[in-house]
């Protein structure tokens, strides 16, 4: 057979029948240059190998992105302020500062704060409920009420606050809400359990929609349902978002 | 694609405040200790929160991250089967299709745990072990909110998607 | 948990088997994907997106010893039906190369790197596909040609002009006859 440059490729990448590559030895042996394009070939395919070994991983060039469009720079602006809640919920999360292993009574009209010292061992957690769907919220009281009644069987201490916020402000208008009587059972069995909702959501209702909300009367009310969020976590409180 | 790409800052803010939080909790401790809290119904949110958490650890590296995932409330539809019979079925439609399962047999190689809520299912009526994707009865917790207040007690980061 | 349906069990665990065994093909897919659109994201979109696929026609895969060509098969449909344009730029991603003992070794070798990887960014889109079928993730010739659905004699001659540049780009590039940076001669 005449070799030709397929030949050397097929020969180099093993495709080659025995007899083939009988040949080929048998060229290289009287052609110095053939076995030197055999020789840069089989190193160009050890690169190939080489080069794409270890690929980069997506990584935190995520970030390199956030330039390459303005679309881009103003999507990731939209996501700051999630990411911004997040950094709060993380600070607020780190164990062992000074305000961990106290607590700030809420002082019901939502002007400053009374502080309290609260037991070393007690769980503190809020819950902030954004959610209008009813049994949404109805899952949310049953999961407090059997967490009040865990830690009260045990004579584990507990506060709970359920904070309605937004959309989740239905949960505490007196108009809307389907839970109204159990609310009114739970405050009144568990003095640990405080509902509290937003001034700021309430006022924008007005405003807004023209709606005078009235709140059910175990509802107390802080001025911003955000700022309490953030202030909670950075005294320790576990936060979870309903 | 878009969606992909703006889910991809949002774990990589999400990675960077985590890590700045873990340091600050233990620096000698280069584990990030996370913790993903999933309830939504919607199908789209739950696929998204399954990218958010493989982005995240793209991010930050399988090696350097202790993922936890708390699946609860509506979002256990996300684990239920799609073409699983059951009287619950039409009550409760079932999102776990392939690219959910694959999303989480994806996440679940590359060392996140998932933690099912038992009461979720029993209010449903969904049996565990047959309308769910590959959840062995390890996989519940008794109340997925409870966890999630003892795996922040433990230092977990908490992060709703 | 007692009154679980021991076929319905059955059939899941087959479905889980496969599962494991297409999720673990990822890295390989990744390097593959990677080779082809030098871009991280991209790439690992082409990843997840080719796996889902892949369980979604399951039943599709007549022969399990044929997995990796199969999956291949899908990656490659999806990167020309979908991927190709939108492959942001040439632009190579830098990474820093795990150094060895030897700095000036380790130099070297990101450097050879580096430019091995610039010279593919310059072929075009079939040589390239090509060229990493059979040498970066070391398919036949026959798989390659039903990976990329055109006849063995095309990559046979796609091959060999890829190379072919290759060859020339390199040397331009100072990697040539003479200097060529000292590698294991194959085997």
């Amino acid at each position: 057979m005449s070799i030709d440059e397929i030949d050397l490729n097929a020969y180099v990448d093993g495709e080659l029948s025995h007899d083939q590559e009988a040949e080929v030895l048998e060229a290289m042996r009287d052609n110095p240059e053939l076995a030197q394009q055999i020789c840069q070939l089989g190193q160009l395919k050890a690169q190939m190998r080489i080069a794409y070994a270890n690929p980069p991983q997506p990584d935190r060039g995520s970030m390199r992105r956030v330039g390459r469009s303005w679309r881009a720079v103003a999507a990731g602006g939209a996501m700051l302020s999630v990411g911004l809640l997040a950094g709060w919920i993380m600070n607020g999360n780190q164990p062992g500062t000074a305000e961990h292993n106290r607590f700030v009574v809420l002082d019901p009209e939502g002007r400053g704060q009374a502080p309290a010292v609260a037991a070393d061992d007690e769980t503190r957690i809020l819950f902030h409920l954004t959610n209008a769907d009813p049994m949404v919220a109805g899952e949310l009281l049953d999961e407090v009420e059997t967490m009040l009644q865990a830690y009260e069987a045990d004579g584990r201490p507990l506060r709970v606050e359920v904070v309605s916020h937004s959309d989740g402000l239905e949960l505490l208008r007196q108009s809307l809400t389907v839970h109204e009587s159990r609310i009114q059972e739970l405050a009144g069995d568990y003095d640990n359990l405080t509902f509290v909702a937003c001034k700021n959501t309430i006022n924008r209702l007005r405003v807004d929609h023209g709606i005078e909300v009235q709140l059910v009367p175990d509802a107390e009310v802080t001025d911003s349902g955000v700022s309490h969020v953030v202030r909670r976590q950075q005294q320790g409180w576990s936060y979870i978002r309903v | 694609m878009r969606l992909r790409r703006l889910l991809t800052y949002f774990a990589g803010l999400v990675g960077l405040m985590a890590s700045t939080g873990a340091a600050q909790a233990a620096p000698e401790d280069p584990l990030q200790r996370v913790v993903y809290h999933i309830d939504a119904a919607d199908p789209e949110r739950q696929r998204a929160a399954l990218r958010i958490v493989r982005n995240h650890l793209n991010d930050v590296g399988d090696e350097h991250l202790d993922i936890r995932v708390v699946i609860q409330g509506n979002g256990v539809s996300m684990l239920v089967l799609p073409d699983s019979d059951g009287a619950a079925a039409d009550a409760l439609p079932g999102h776990a299709d392939d690219r959910v399962q694959v999303g989480i047999e994806d996440l679940k190689i590359r060392g996140v745990t998932f933690h099912v809520c038992r009461n979720s299912l029993t209010r449903r009526n969904v049996d565990a072990l047959n309308r769910l994707y590959d959840v062995g009865p390890d996989d519940l917790v008794d109340s997925g909110l409870a966890e999630i207040v003892r795996l922040q007690g433990d230092g977990y980061t908490y992060i709703k998607p | 948990m007692s009154d679980t349906n021991p076929p319905l069990l059955a059939a899941f665990g087959r479905k889980r088997k496969l599962h494991k065994e297409i999720s673990g093909e990822r890295d390989r897919l990744y390097r593959i994907a990677w080779s082809w659109c030098h871009d991280s994201f991209t790439a690992d979109d082409l990843v997840q997106e080719t796996l889902a696929r892949a369980l979604t026609k399951i039943d599709s895969l007549r022969d399990e010893n044929r997995l990796q060509v199969w999956l291949t098969q899908i990656m490659a449909n999806l990167y020309r039906d979908q991927f190709r344009r939108i492959t942001p730029d040439t632009g190579l991603e830098t990474e820093l190369l795990a150094g060895g003992d030897d700095p000036e070794q380790a130099a070297n070798r990101s450097q050879l790197v580096a430019r091995t990887r610039h010279a593919i960014a310059r072929l075009g889109e079939d040589q390239r596909q090509v060229l990493t079928l059979v040498d970066v993730a070391g398919f036949s010739y026959a798989d390659t040609a039903s990976i990329l659905d055109v006849p063995v004699g095309t990559i046979m001659s796609r091959l060999s002009r890829a190379r072919k540049r290759m060859r020339e780009m390199l040397e331009q590039q100072g990697i040539g006859r003479a200097d060529v940076v000292p590698l294991r001669r194959p085997q």
